[in-house]
């Protein structure tokens, strides 16, 4: 079968389960597609033809002899480079880190092996998963396939890239402030963020403890939801592990959302008129109609400004940041990006004071989300700021400019939220919205994603640089 | 409001403060930043009644914790 690229995790795993392709078919298909686009898209720092194809015999070998073990068995994945995998370096983008062995696997890594997942490489990742896209560091940024001359978003830069070009269906990104979740805008992808403490933090290296978890980065809703299936889970040796079963997240995607009771946060984008492109605002109301049209009870929530929501996460990011990397910042300073060094200092000029302040804002804010959604169901907020931005006009102060994020109230409340594709714009760049669910809800916010993705997005539309391969 | 910018003489008290070294243009990149790092944490600063519980609430260990491990428990619980 030789578009094997086109068909999504779902699809491919029911092919598999029916034997009508094999993994090893499925794995050789998406290693040629890896080695033949990363020269010129970045997404990958290490492509794992060995190992990816060893696994994938031995798990044709189990499908064979009647041991399939469910969707993701034989799917491969790209695991962005700050999680480990035993016996390989994790780098996190970084000189420091460059040749560092991993000894463990990762949670994420024991969970996806038990599925009978197949690692394909080690995804691109900003340096420690803050630094920009920073061409003095040994690995290049990726580029956006949509564009190579734009920005994937970050810090989940290859897993974005990756499942965009279509070298893998399924990625692996982590998100402290919207590391999912911009990259998944700009690349068109659907990225989940779900709640803190969903998926064990094991393993990941640490950027602000209180604030990251993995999340899955696929091309459509429903294969995003059985990638979380495949995740969740409690985990004894993670502090801050849920003791929550994972839900079908599967099953939501046909359910709709009629009778369901959803907010629109427009005051996020209102108070802040140039923080956000019309075009973005445009995909936040369409996507608003969608719902309505769909049977939903649509009606305004307002929330305190963003600009607080912000404050509070910017702040506990930064402090806990700087005390993962003091060490490293007094005596190796030298061997850190541009990027990470403006992106990380901020966290040394705060106060302890500063911190508390922080997360005495951040308890309040949680209560005051927490009481809005006592009477919806789920949140329509805007995502991204804009389309994905020229990736050579990015400059290491950037984070700190004033630039607003709408992903990082998330972050800071620990809810599941989501980036659903809405389409393209005049220039071929995907634009999306965020969908925001209560603690533990990722449910619903699979039922109202599936529904925008339906009405707004067309997978069939891909990067001409995925598409293109295929043509040659 | 955040001041519109600090002196180096300020900046450089921060900077050694946190024992850090930058060279000319990191201490400077820095520098023109600082009123932005101040923006954020002056928005923290909300009134709040001098009876506010505090943003960490520290739990003693268990009786039975205690046997289970000689180190005491040291998380935090947020909310």
């Amino acid at each position: 079968m030789s578009e094997i690229w086109k068909l999504g995790l779902v699809e491919t795993a029911r092919l598999i389960e029916t034997r009508e392709i094999s993994p090893v078919e499925v794995v050789d298909h998406y290693l040629d597609r890896a080695n033949a686009l990363n020269p010129a898209v970045n997404c990958y720092v290490r492509i794992e033809d060995d190992s990816a194809r060893a696994g994938a015999k031995v798990a044709e070998a189990d499908i064979m002899a009647g041991r399939y073990k469910g969707a993701m068995h034989g799917i491969p994945y790209a695991l962005k480079d700050i999680i480990d995998v035993a016996g390989l370096p994790t780098t996190n983008g970084s000189r420091l880190t460059l040749n560092e062995i991993a000894r463990e696997d990762s949670a994420v890594v024991e969970r996806l092996n038990a599925t009978g997942a197949i690692m394909l490489g080690k995804a691109e990742t900003q340096e420690f998963a803050i630094g920009g896209p920073d061409f003095s560091l040994p690995h290049r940024p990726a580029r956006n396939p949509w564009d190579l001359d734009r920005f994937t978003g970050g810090s989940s830069s290859g897993s974005g890239a990756a499942v965009a070009a279509a070298t893998v269906p399924l990625a692996i990104g982590t998100d402290t402030g919207g590391s999912v979740r911009t990259p998944s805008a700009y690349c068109g992808l659907a990225g989940m963020k779900p709640t803190y403490g969903r998926i064990s933090r094991r393993g990941i290296t640490q950027q602000a403890y209180s604030l990251e978890t993995a999340g899955p980065m696929t091309w459509t809703v429903k294969d995003n939801a059985i990638a979380l299936e495949a995740l969740a889970g409690y985990d004894r040796l993670d502090p801050a592990s849920a003791d929550i079963a994972p839900q079908g997240w599967s099953m939501a995607v046909d359910m709709g959302v009629k009778g369901m009771k959803i907010g629109l946060v427009r005051n996020f984008h209102e108070q802040e008129p140039d923080g956000f492109s019309d075009e973005i605002v445009s995909a936040f109301e369409q996507a608003a109609k969608v719902l309505k049209d769909a049977g939903a009870n649509i009606v305004e929530v307002e929330l305190s400004p963003l600009r607080h929501y912000f404050a509070a996460q910017r702040v506990i990011m930064y402090g806990e940041a700087a005390a993962f990397h003091e060490d490293d910042f007094k005596n190796n300073l030298h061997l850190y990006g541009p990027f990470a060094i403006e992106r990380f200092l901020p966290g040394f000029l705060l106060t302890a004071a500063d911190y508390v302040q922080a997360s005495r804002r951040r308890g309040e804010l949680i209560r005051e989300l927490s009481q809005a959604m006592r009477d919806v169901d789920l949140l329509l907020v805007v995502g991204a700021v804009g389309a994905a931005p020229l990736i050579e006009g990015i400059e290491p102060g950037s984070l700190l400019n004033g630039t607003l994020s709408a992903n990082a109230p998330f972050n800071l409340t620990g809810s599941p939220a989501m980036i659903v594709p809405t389409g393209l714009n005049p220039d071929g760049l995907p634009l999306a919205v965020q969908v925001v669910g209560r603690h533990f809800d990722e449910f619903s916010v699979y039922r109202a994603a599936q529904v925008i993705e339906t009405a707004l997005s067309s997978r069939d539309a891909r990067p001409s640089v995925a598409a293109g391969l295929e043509q040659h | 409001m955040p001041p519109d910018t600090i002196s180096r003489e300020e900046f450089a008290v921060l900077i050694d403060r946190a024992g850090l070294q930058l060279d000319e243009a990191q201490f400077e990149a820095m520098r023109r930043s600082y009123v932005h790092i101040r923006a954020l944490t002056d928005i923290l600063r909300v009134p709040r009644s001098r009876k506010t519980e505090g943003a960490h609430v520290f739990h003693a260990p268990m009786p039975s914790a205690d046997k289970q491990s000689a180190s005491a428990d040291t998380s935090i619980s947020k909310e």
